[in-house]
């Protein structure tokens, strides 16, 4: 026994508690890796352009820092996920490998790369950095071995492992939220260790009505009535955890499967709204389509749209933490997407 | 000064930088000479004086620091410009502090230089 362990409250639930919390907060951690890696990719396109004057250290340190982002994502998913994290590792050896090979090639003798429509490409900097651009990959279209598409699959393997019910407090409370393909029942968890520290499922009921805005805002479109007219709906499982300004949630059965991040209201370099969809190729289209055509104007988004999954998130100037009403109204028409979309047959 | 009048130094040891720079900057009118290391380029200066040097800071053999004090130190009205790939803080201060004009990162578009370069030349009719 623990010298400490006589003055220490013991709390139900609370060390599963703060396993999600710090679940929650390391795959944000892999959220904001993922999106530091596409701005160092984004700003590769905009000096491939030929409108710039740069040399060999830029390409360097852009290559540099991508491998740097995209070594945290490979530890944060096999802290999430352990299981499989071998593969993960080999993986990211033959790309590290390969982008060290890529700086070590004299770029005199190297052949134009696909990418390489402008005239100074035929310079060895430029030719450096459309071989960087395209080990990379596209982001609307990731080929395979492709950087782009080893990020998907980082994420598609923290999809295939993420936590599944044992995780949840008992006694926490659920939501149901019905439309005509699903009937989701939302199992929820407030993480908010501090307000939740009695272990009580109090903090948590709290959190699945009003309280938790985020959560009320995504599943205000939703009610029970349509499922009973229906009859057919089949069930699908959610986890909800956060707290007042933060929410994740994730489905844990059915095709597609979703995960959404949303923080909101703290500052807004913290503000963030993230999804994962993967399972469902024509079902990740239909998603990114509703954020793209959605409240908010094009261009404002990011999206890595692969074969079979797509990350689709705000850019980091196009949040809109000035605008409360735009951002619920993205929320709302989200929620209707994620408990309605998707195949019940495929579940 | 008019742009025609001035005469530039550019020196970075990437041959694409010069390369590139220069028709760029003699679009303006300006002449323009280009070196890929410091010592080289100190000699022809010491030949004929430039009004504006635009160097590199960091180069194998004479690192851009140098480049600049040794230039102040043979013509004191010459206006020297660096340019880096490694904008720190720190590196800013100490080029500024030593006597630089003004300071410049890698990536940048040759614009962004012609507006130092421009200003320069302000200053140094006045």
């Amino acid at each position: 026994m623990n010298l400490l362990s006589p003055f220490r409250k013991t709390v139900p639930g609370r060390s599963r508690r703060v396993s999600l919390r710090l679940y929650c907060l390391r795959f944000k951690k892999m959220v904001a890796s993922a999106r530091s890696l596409y701005d160092l990719a984004e700003d590769g396109h905009e000096k491939m352009s030929g409108d710039y004057i740069l040399d060999r250290h830029y390409v360097e340190t852009l290559l540099d820092g991508i491998l740097e982002h995209t070594g945290r994502m490979v530890f944060d998913a096999c802290f999430l996920a352990p299981s499989g994290g071998g593969r993960l590792y080999s993986a990211w050896d033959d790309h590290r490998a390969r982008a060290l090979r890529l700086m070590e090639t004299p770029v005199e003798s190297s052949p134009a790369p696909s990418n390489s429509h402008v005239e100074c490409a035929t310079e060895p900097e430029y030719l450096l950095l459309a071989s960087v651009l395209d080990w990379i990959g596209s982001a609307s279209e990731p080929s395979t071995n492709s950087l782009l598409d080893f990020v998907l699959q980082l994420f598609e393997h923290v999809a295939i492992h993420v936590p599944d019910l044992t995780t949840i407090p008992s006694g926490s409370p659920r939501i149901t939220r019905a439309t005509n393909t699903w009937h989701n029942v939302i199992h929820v968890v407030a993480t908010d260790v501090e307000q939740s520290g009695s272990g009580s499922s109090s903090a948590d009921a709290d959190m699945a009505k009003t309280p938790n805005r985020l959560l009320r805002l995504l599943t205000g479109n939703t009610g029970a009535s349509r499922a009973n007219r229906t009859g057919q709906a089949a069930t699908r499982t959610w986890l909800a955890a956060g707290h007042e300004r933060r929410l994740s949630i994730w489905s844990l059965d059915g095709r597609p499967r979703f995960r959404l991040e949303v923080s909101f209201g703290q500052a807004a370099r913290l503000d963030l709204m993230f999804l994962h969809v993967w399972g469902h190729p024509r079902s990740a289209e239909r998603a990114t389509g509703k954020w793209r055509h959605g409240p908010l104007p094009e261009g404002q988004v990011a999206v890595i749209e692969g074969e079979t999954s797509s990350i689709i998130w705000f850019e980091n100037d196009g949040f809109p933490s000035n605008n409360p009403e735009q951002f619920e109204n993205l929320l709302t028409s989200l929620g209707t997407m994620l408990f309605q979309h998707g195949d019940a047959s495929k579940s | 000064m008019n742009p025609k009048d001035l005469r530039i130094m550019i020196i970075d040891d990437e041959r694409i930088v010069g390369k590139r720079l220069k028709p760029a900057i003699e679009k303006t009118g300006s002449t323009v000479e280009i070196f890929t290391d410091g010592e080289t380029a100190l000699n022809r200066f010491q030949e004929q004086p430039f009004d504006i040097v635009v160097t590199d800071i960091r180069m194998d053999e004479m690192d851009g620091i140098e480049v600049l004090e040794r230039v102040l130190a043979l013509s004191p009205r010459t206006k020297v410009i660096i340019i880096t790939g490694y904008a720190t803080v720190e590196v800013a201060r100490e080029a500024l502090s030593k006597g630089a004009f003004d300071f410049i990162a890698k990536p940048f578009k040759p614009g962004d230089l012609r507006v130092i370069i421009n200003r320069a030349g302000r200053e140094l009719e006045s």
